[in-house]
Order: C-alpha cells, then structure tokens, then sequence
C-alpha cells in the first residue's frame, strides 16, 4: 500500500519537475537576479548610482533579447502556472523599453534633487521583474506574487525622496491604495478557488464553460473583485483616488514609470485572464455592463477633471485615466482586433507618456516648485527646441494626426465600432476632442503668451544630459515614424492571439 | 513629372517649409522668395494640370475616370491608401488653393514677427490644404484635414490681434469637434464596406446594395447628419458660424485670404465630395432643409449682420458667410445649373474674397485700426487705392461684367426650379449686399478725410502684384466663364443623375412647407 | 457545492458560540464580590509610572520586520525537510538540494546586504 503511494508520488513529482522550463522565465530571472546584484553592488560607497545605472540598462537589454529566445509558440511550463507565447513577450519588450527609458530619465534627476539612492536602480528592476510575471502568469497565484513584488518596490520608489513631504505622502498613499487592492483581488481569487477548485486559468475556464459562468454567483463575484482589485491598478473611475496625488508627489521619472508600466500589466493580465471566458455562452451581462461603464466613467471623469488643472502633473494624471478608458473600451470589446490594437496603444501610451514626463523632468530638476500652466508662459521664446518637443508630445496624446496617439485611438475606436459599441465609440470620440482643450492649453501658455517676469521659476536655467535627450529624441521619432507608418507594428500585433 | 504632377503640387510647399526651418532666423528676404517660389511652383504646375485636363473626367464612382491617380497603399492592414486623382471638381478648387496661397505670400511681406516659424506653418498650410482637395481615399482626406488645423491655429494665436488666444482655440475646437463627427462616419463607412476610397464607397452606396451596418436606414441617416455637422461648421452655416468673426478679426491679413479663400470652400467641398455621392438618398431627404433652408438663413443673416458692422474686417468676414449661403442653395438644387453656379461661387468668392481681405489689409497697415467711422474721403489720398476697392466691392455685389454676377445668376436659376420662394427670399441678399458695401465704401472713401491720414501713401507694387493676378481674373471669367463652366459642367451633370431617378419628392415637401408658410 | 463549506460554516458557528456562550454564563453565574482593591489597575503589577504610547526607537521596528522576514523564511525549511526524501527516492536528491542551496544563497545576499547597510546596528 505505502509502496504504491511513494511510487505515484515520485512519478507525480517527476512530471511535476519535467514542467519546470527555466527557459521560459528567462528574462523574468535576468531581471531578478540582476535586481539582487544591483542591491550588492549599491553597497559600494562611490559612483554605485552611476554604475548600477549602467547594469539596469545592460540587464533590462539582455531580459529582452532571451525574450526572443522562447519563439512565438505559446509554451507552458512549471505545471501550468506559466505560459509564455508572443501575447506575453510583447509585454516583457514593453517593460524592458519602459525600464531602460526611466533609467535614462532617472540619472540626472535625482542626482539634482539629492536623491541618488542606488538602490533605486534595483526597484526598478524588481519592479520590472514583477511586472513580466504578471502577464506571463496563468496562474492566479503567480500573478498575486507578481503584483506583490511590484506594489512593493513600487511603494519604496514613490517615497523615494525623503527629503520632500509629497512624496512620502505619495508613497504612502500609494501603498494603502495598493493594499486596497491586493485585498480585492485576493478575495476575488478566493471566491474564484472556491468556486472552481483551482487558480489556474485553464481550470478556471473549463469549469466557466462547463457550468455556464452566470449560473455560479461565487465564480462570478470573484471575477468581479479581481476586476476591481485591478481597476484600482489601472486607476479607471471611481477608482482613481489616488492617481493625481500619487503623480503629483512621486519623483518624475517614478511618476514616468507609475503611469505606463503597471497600468499596461494590470490590462494585460485582464486581457489574458478574461480571454478565458471568451466562449460562455451566454456571456454574462453584468461583466459587460461593468467594464463598459468603467471605460465610459473613466473618459468622462477624466477628462472633465482635468480640465481645469492648474498643475500639469495633476493635468497629466487625470489625462492618464481617461487614456486607460480608451483602452477599456478595447477591453470592453473582447475581439482580436481589439486585442492587437490595444497592444499598438500601450506602445503608442510608452512613447507619449515617458516622453513628455522626461521633458518635464528635464525641466522641474531645477526647480523645486510645484508645476503650474502659468510656468510654461513664453517657453517658446526661451527655450524654441524644448517647447516644441513638448509640444509634438501633447499633440500625440490629443491624438492629431499624422502622430502616433491618432493611429493609436483609430485602431481602438475601429476595433470598438467593429464589435458594435458604437455608443461607446461615440463617447470616445467625443471625449478625445474634448481633451484636445487642456493639451492646446499647455501649448497656449508656451507659444501664445508672453513670459512672465518674475514667476520664480527660470526656465532659461534648464540644461538637458545626454541620456535625458537620448530618450527624449528616442520618443519623439518613434511618435513621428509610427504615426506616419504604423502598418508594420498593426501587422505585427495582429498576429498575436490568446 | 506629368505622372505625380499631384503629389508635386500638394508637397513643394512642404519642401519649401523644411528648407525655410533649416535657414538662418535673421534672413527675412530669403525666406519670403523661397515662399514665392514654393508656392509659386504649384500654381505654375497647377495651371499646367489644367491645360492637360480634359472635362470628360467626371470621376466620381468611377475610377478610370479620374486623372493623374496616384495610388500606392499607405496602412494596409486597414486598406488605407495614399490615392490622389482630379475630377471636374477637385482642379479648380486645386487651381483655387495654388493661386490663394501665392498670393497669400505677398500678404505676408510685412510680417515682422518669427518670420521663420511664420512661413513654415504657412507652407505646411498649403500643403494640407491642397491634399485635402486632391485625396481620394477617406482617411488621407481625414489626415490631411486634421494637419491643416494646426498650422492655422499657431497663425492666427501667435500672429493674430489682441484677442488672438481666444479665437484660435475657439477655431480649434469648433473645428475638432466636426472633423470628430467624420471620423465616425469614416470608421462606419469602412466597417460596413471594408474600404476607405471614396470611389469605391460611391459606385457601392449608388448602387443601392449596401453593406454591412449601412443596410440600416437610421445609421445613414446619421451618418449624413454627422457629416454635415462636420462640414457645416467649416463653410460655416448659420448656428455653427461664431468662430468665423472671431478668427477672421484677430488673424493677420494673409491668413484671413487663406482662411476665407481656401478653407471654407474645404466644407462645400466635402459635402460635395462625401455627403453627395455616399449618401445620394439621404442627401435629397436632408439638402432643402440643411443646405437649402440654412443657405437662405446664411444668406440673409449674414447680410444684416455685416450690415451693422463698424470693422471692415468683421463687415467682410459676415459677407463671407453670406455667400457661402449662395453656394448652399446652388448645391442644394441638385440640377446641372444650380450646381455649376455653386462650384463657380465657391471659386468666385474664394478670390474676391481674397481681394478684399488684402485691400482690407492695406488699410490696416497704414491706420492701424480698421473702424469704418474713424476713415473717410480716403479717395483723395489714395486715389489707385479707392479705385482697386471699387472693383473688389462691385465684384463682391455682384455687378454684371464681374465672375460673381454669373455664379449668383446661375445659382438663382437653378434653385429657382425648385425652391421658388426661398430663391426670392435669397435674392434679396443681393440688394443687402449692395447696400452694405456700398454704404462701407462711401463712408471709407467720401467725405472729410481726417489729418491724419494726410500722409498715406497710395497702394504700392508688392500689394498691387497679390491683387492683380486675383483681379484680372475676377475681370476675365466675368466676361467669358467658359473656361471655368467647360471643366466643371461634366462632374456635375454626372453628380446630378445619381439623383434625378427620385427627384420631386422632398422638393415637393418644402415647397408646400413654404406655400402653407407664406399663404399664412 | 455548498455542503464543502458546511463544516467550516459550523466551526464558525461553534466558535462564536462557545466563547460567547462562555463569556456570557461568567457574567451570569460568576459570583459579584466587589472591593477597592479588586478594581485598581495592575492588581498583581507595578503602578504604572508613564504613558502607555511612548515612542520606541526606530530601530526597534527595523529589527523587528527584519525578524519576521528571516523567520517566515525559515517556516519554508521544515516543508522542504519533510518532502526531502520523497524527492530522494524519486531520484530529485541533488535537485531539492541545490534549489534549496539556491534559496539559501539569496537569503544570504540580502543579510549580507542589511548586515553592511548597517540595519542590525543599534547604535
């Protein structure tokens, strides 16, 4: 009998162990791993910021290059917990990009603003690490640790410059609202568990088809909490709170990454997990109602707040959750076409986003101040090439083309009216003119007004470093280039199927 | 170069741009010749188009019908191309755009401030302005519709007047808020039939067979709607005109030619281009009520209120929309004469508008004001002056021997046949035209002429070269419209059969409305 | 799928109860004999001298949460004791060794890092 029992244990653990492909965590362990050596080598007493700058890039280099490593078939590995396939190395490029970009735009700043903790630079790349286990989870486990390694380091990095309130508020506020969050989608997980007996996705979709999904109300509110817990990363109306705080206090290059990375995983894992109930028939009404009325919620209220901003962090911060409503209208449409083209708008979101927060870095790093409108008067006269990029940046995001943000916000609102949201589609456009106004007002202030005299804040003081421009001109060619020929990218990501 | 004379035509002048952007800032004389002549090349090339034009491309649904196309595919996963080609409709707004633009440049000589950024967004405005009137595909007419509010917004808020801020956003908005309208019916039109040429989308919807979401009758019937807005707002129709006013005031003298000459005609263009072949059902349920109703609306407002106008420039910017009314009513006649006369119109009005503006501009230069009260007996300082405005104010009235008395005239015919009373109705815009013209010039050129203005010199060469080319032509086409009628009268005998199949019923409709409403 | 909770649902029900129950009957049957000294603070204590809410030293946190971590860390150890020789006989010895080797040494990184960053230092 014990016999028996030890023999299908150890043919159990064998399987078990065949599964175990650390090939197909590659770039996540590259990334790990370095994070560890990062923190060793910030123990070094001189120039550890200005190396462990370089290490990040050449780590976050070497991650998205083994991405290529595991091929565009979808593989799973470690009993199921973890699936790679192109769907996911999309996003670990993204992440790579996004991280190597923050560090480019980190280095000057906060060595200005006296903050040059190296262990910052190890954050980051946990952070990083967090974030590619989030979508190449499919295992609701993995993603909890995923998102855990990530709130955490993202917390530190919030309230990384002690010597300003804001920012300890900012990671403060970050972490309570984080911990919200965690709170929700852990119920949801357990509701989930309890309903289907398993977290693993494919598990959790054969019992969804199997009993039709509507019919079990534990499956159901565990799916919606996990939305919520989500929403809260995502920032989508009402839960939002904390962005405009969160962004204004935050050092800027945390604030660049804040807004784009986990935003982007928190979709990813949403457009991976719910592609799962893909064929409930028939799909559950309440889910739908849900997420189209965050989408519609999150333009709206968006939009309408930041209109009237004073401060452009808090302008951009609002601006950032009616952009993450637009994606949630492609959310909301559940096609493939929905999927590549929300994936061609974080692309476009990285560029415009980590662009115009490096500009602003560039130009807040010598100013302690908080950023108004009123600052930016007369910048065009000052400072022609800095206000014109900034400009081509804000025209991006207000999505005029023949800039990236239009391809973008054509391929979402095709993909809405596609699936027949045309509702939905029209409030998004709507809401993309009405955000034309509070872009057009920052290049108002900068190209129509003349500059003040005495604001306190000079801005012929700004000096930009070579790895600050490097990213800046990096966007802003990729902006132009991708706006005027997307047809690559599109075809690119049309490819990709969950 | 025969084979892209098209693309020559809408991208010299963005060469010119980048040139201009990569000269040093302080060498204003050579950036305005490198103007000259990058907008110079096009009307040369444009004329060049028209010689090798014949009349019997009538376009439309047909794509053989169409010269000089360039097609090459731009986003394929969308079937989105880079297409080009020129009916009877397009050459002359071509023609219209090529030859507004170079004289726009003399206009431009005394601008003093960032005269290098100034001439860059002025060309990049060219080139978006001609790409509108030149694409044949949906979405690069949506591309280059949106390129060209930008430059337009930088000119009138950074070399505009004092309240420049305020008119150059509001032109913004108004602006986005249409062209959002038509990219939503854009995005209709391809999900239904899988492609964005307009050529296609036309020999699809004539045919009846429609695809997709456009079997239902109430998406098209938005969809139309939608469009109108969008063009409306741009020509501009009555409830969505303010920005104009507002735009025109503030902006400097080249742009207000530009904006009155060119991009007002980019709305009737549009309906006649979209709206008219897309949507034909639609268009002869909706044109006596939004093109034929408003144009009269347009006509006659538009007239009472530059009547009351105290600036020159207001005064001129409210006729503007009083004729833009005459071509309203042209179009929505929908017979071979009606339709001619508003294509003549929108190319009439785009150079005597033009004209005036700069006379305007002239004006303004030496008085730094523009308030009709504070000028007077003007004739006797400014005699060459006084006489130019004469010609620019009878051409505006629509005094015979002048282009504009015949597209009034055929615009009067043809809607007459179909909308009698408005016509009447519109044709009372004549004599309130006539007054208030007359009444501005009399003010401004009889009576005292204040100190003051002792000193002003007579119009000089530069000024008199931007207009002269404007007014022979004015002189010419009034005498012998031929040229002009000959190219255009095939496309729209062919637009109009699209709709002569069902014609009557609403007509019909609103001439009862008005018998019931004039009867009492 | 309702009956899988049922003894939770009970043992929650029990729990509650019993102790209310228990806290319940004190009251009621408990005898009530009151006196002075019965109901000073600290009858078996010291008096208290200050505050309750003193400020500790930050340290005193630092160590603490540092504890935590090393300890939970170590809760990992027993499983992987207990399930050792299962992986042995199934041929995974060397494996289950050196992953926890491999645990170990990251462990180690980050002592070795709170240990030079001067966390465990009091003064």
């Amino acid at each position: 009998m014990t016999e028996i029992m030890t023999d299908t244990i150890s043919t159990n653990l064998q399987t078990i162990i065949s599964t175990m492909r650390l090939g197909l965590l590659a770039p996540h362990l590259i990334v790990s791993m370095g994070g560890i050596l990062l923190m060793l080598v910030s123990l070094l007493k001189k120039a550890a910021f200005k190396i462990n700058a370089f290490l990040a890039i050449v780590v976050l280099g070497i991650a998205s290059v083994c991405a290529l490593n595991t091929g565009s078939d979808p593989q799973t590995g470690f009993n199921g917990m973890i699936k790679s396939d192109m769907f996911s190395n999309v996003f670990i490029w993204i992440y790579c990009a996004t991280g190597i970009f923050t560090v480019l735009i980190s280095h000057k700043y906060m060595e200005r603003r006296k903050i040059n903790v190296p262990e910052y630079y190890s954050l980051l790349l946990f952070a990083v690490s967090g974030l590619m286990f989030m979508t190449s989870a499919s295992d609701l486990m993995i993603l909890f640790v995923g998102l855990e390694i990530l709130s955490v380091s993202l917390f530190v990095m919030a309230g990384i410059d002690i010597h300003d309130l804001r920012s300890t508020e900012a990671g403060l506020k970050y972490f309570l609202m984080s911990v919200f969050a965690s709170a929700f989608l852990l119920f949801g997980i357990a509701f989930v568990y309890g309903a289907t007996g398993s977290t693993e996705y494919s598990a959790i979709k054969d019992f969804a088809l199997s009993n039709s999904f509507g019919r079990s109300p534990y499956l159901y509110a565990g799916v919606l909490l996990v939305l919520g817990g989500m929403a809260f990363k995502i920032s989508a109306v009402p839960f939002h709170m904390w962005t405009p705080d969160v962004y204004q206090g935050a050092p800027l290059p945390v604030t660049a990454f804040l807004s784009t990375a986990p935003k982007i995983a928190s979709f990813g894992f949403l457009f991976k997990f719910m592609a799962q109930f893909q064929n409930v028939q028939p799909y559950p009404d309440l889910l739908e109602d849900i997420v189209i009325s965050l989408a519609v919620l999150s333009m709206i209220v968006g939009n309408l707040l930041a209109l009237n901003q004073e401060d452009l962090k808090r302008m951009l911060a609002y601006s950032s959750i009616t952009h993450m409503g637009y994606v949630m209208t492609a959310f909301a449409s559940r096609s493939d076409t929905a999927i590549s083209a929300a994936l061609f708008y974080f692309a476009a979101y990285i560029f415009m986003n980590i662009g115009i927060f490096a500009v602003i870095a560039v130009i807040s790093e010598n100013n302690d101040k908080n950023l108004t409108l009123e600052n930016f008067r007369g910048m065009a006269q000052k400072k022609p090439a800095m206000a014109f990029l900034f400009m081509i940046f804000l025209f991006s995001l207000a999505g005029i083309p023949p800039l990236i943000g239009f391809a973008a916000k054509f391929f979402v609102f095709s993909a809405v009216i596609q699936s027949g949201l045309y509702g939905l589609a029209v409030i998004g456009i709507l809401n993309s003119a009405v955000s034309a106004y509070y872009y057009l007002r920052v290049v108002i202030n900068m190209y129509l007004k003349a500059p003040e005299q005495d604001s306190g804040f000079d801005l012929n003081a700004i000096k930009y470093g070579m790895a600050e421009m490097l990213a800046i001109t990096s966007c802003i060619a990729a902006i132009i280039i991708l706006g005027l020929q997307p047809t690559s990218l599109i075809h690119f990501f049309e490819k990709i199927a969950l | 170069m025969d084979n892209h004379i098209l693309s020559a035509i809408t991208f010299f002048p963005l060469i010119g741009a980048v040139l201009i952007l990569l000269m040093p800032s302080k060498s204003f004389k050579l950036m305005r010749w490198t103007s000259v002549v990058f907008t110079g090349i096009p009307l040369l090339l444009s004329v060049r188009l028209y010689q090798l034009f014949s009349p019997a491309s009538t376009g439309m649904n047909q794509a053989e019908l169409y010269q000089f196309v360039e097609k090459y595919p731009w986003i394929s996963t969308f079937h989105i191309n880079y297409y080009l080609g020129v009916d009877g409709l397009s050459v002359t707004m071509v023609i219209l755009s090529a030859l507004i633009s170079f004289i726009g440049v003399f206009a431009s000589f005394n601008i003093q401030k960032a005269v290098k950024g100034y001439f860059a967004l002025y060309l990049l405005l060219a080139t978006a302005m001609t790409g509108v009137f030149l694409s044949l595909d949906f979405f690069l007419f949506y591309v280059f519709w949106e390129v060209m509010l930008l430059p337009m917004y930088f000119l009138i808020g950074i070399w505009g007047g004092p309240r420049r801020e305020y008119a150059a956003i509001k032109f913004f908005l108004y602006t986005l808020f249409g062209s959002v309208f038509m990219l939503l019916v854009m995005l209709v039109f391809y999900f239904s039939a899988n492609t964005f040429s307009l050529v296609e989308l036309s020999s699809i919807m004539i045919s009846k067979d429609y695809p997709g979401y456009l079997n239902v009758s109430v998406i098209r019937n938005a969809a139309w709607i939608l469009l109108f807005i969008g063009f409306a707002i741009k020509i501009p129709v009555f409830p969505f005109h303010t920005w104009l006013p507002d735009a025109h005031v503030e902006a400097p003298t080249a742009i207000s030619v530009i904006l009155a000459g060119v991009l007002l005609k980019m709305g009737t263009y549009g309906i006649l281009r979209i709206s008219y072949p897309l949507l034909p059902e639609e268009t002869m349920k909706y044109a006596p009520y939004a093109l034929g109703f408003l144009g009269v609306v347009n006509i006659v407002y538009g007239a009472f209120v530059a009547m009351a106008q105290n600036d020159l420039k207001k005064l001129i910017a409210y006729s503007s929309i009083s004729h833009m009314g005459y071509v309203m009513l042209g179009m929505a006649s929908l017979n071979v004469e009606g339709m001619n006369g508003a294509i003549f119109q929108m190319f009439n009005h785009g150079i005597i508008t033009s004209m005036l503006f700069i006379l305007v501009g002239v004006i303004y230069d030496r008085a730094h004001h523009r308030d009709i009260h504070a000028l007077g007996g003007l004739i006797q300082q400014m005699p060459r002056y006084a006489s130019f405005t004469a010609f620019a104010f009878f051409a505006g009235l629509g005094l015979p021997g002048l282009s504009g008395f015949i597209s009034e005239a055929l615009v009067f015919l043809g809607a007459f046949k179909v909308y009698s009373i408005l016509t009447i109705i519109a044709a009372s815009g004549i004599i309130l035209t006539a007054a208030y013209l007359l009444w501005a010039y009399m003010r401004v050129f009889f009576g005292k002429l204040h100190e003051q203005h002792r000193e002003f010199p007579d119009i000089n060469a530069i000024e008199v070269i931007s207009i002269l080319p404007v007014a022979i032509l004015i002189l010419l086409l009034g005498v012998y419209p031929a040229p002009y009628l000959n190219v255009v009268e095939p496309t729209m005998q062919k637009m109009v059969s699209i709709f002569s199949d069902s014609s009557g019923l609403a007509f019909n409709l609103i001439n009862q409305m008005s018998h019931y409403l004039f009867r009492g | 799928m309702f009956h899988s909770f049922g003894p939770i649902l009970m043992q929650l029900v029990l729990a509650i109860g019993f102790a209310g129950a228990i806290v319940a009957l004190t009251a009621i049957i408990g005898p009530k004999k009151i006196n002075p000294v019965k109901m000073d603070s600290y009858e078996c204590g010291v008096d208290p001298f200050a505050d309750a809410r003193g400020a500790f030293h930050v340290k005193f946190f630092l160590v603490a949460v540092l504890f935590i971590l090393f300890d939970v860390e170590a809760i990992f150890v027993i499983p992987w004791a207990g399930s050792f020789l299962a992986f042995k006989k199934a041929g995974l010895g060397l494996f289950i060794y050196l992953e926890m080797a491999f645990f170990m040494a990251i462990l180690l990184a980050g002592y070795y890092y709170i240990l030079k960053k001067g966390a465990l230092k009091w003064e």
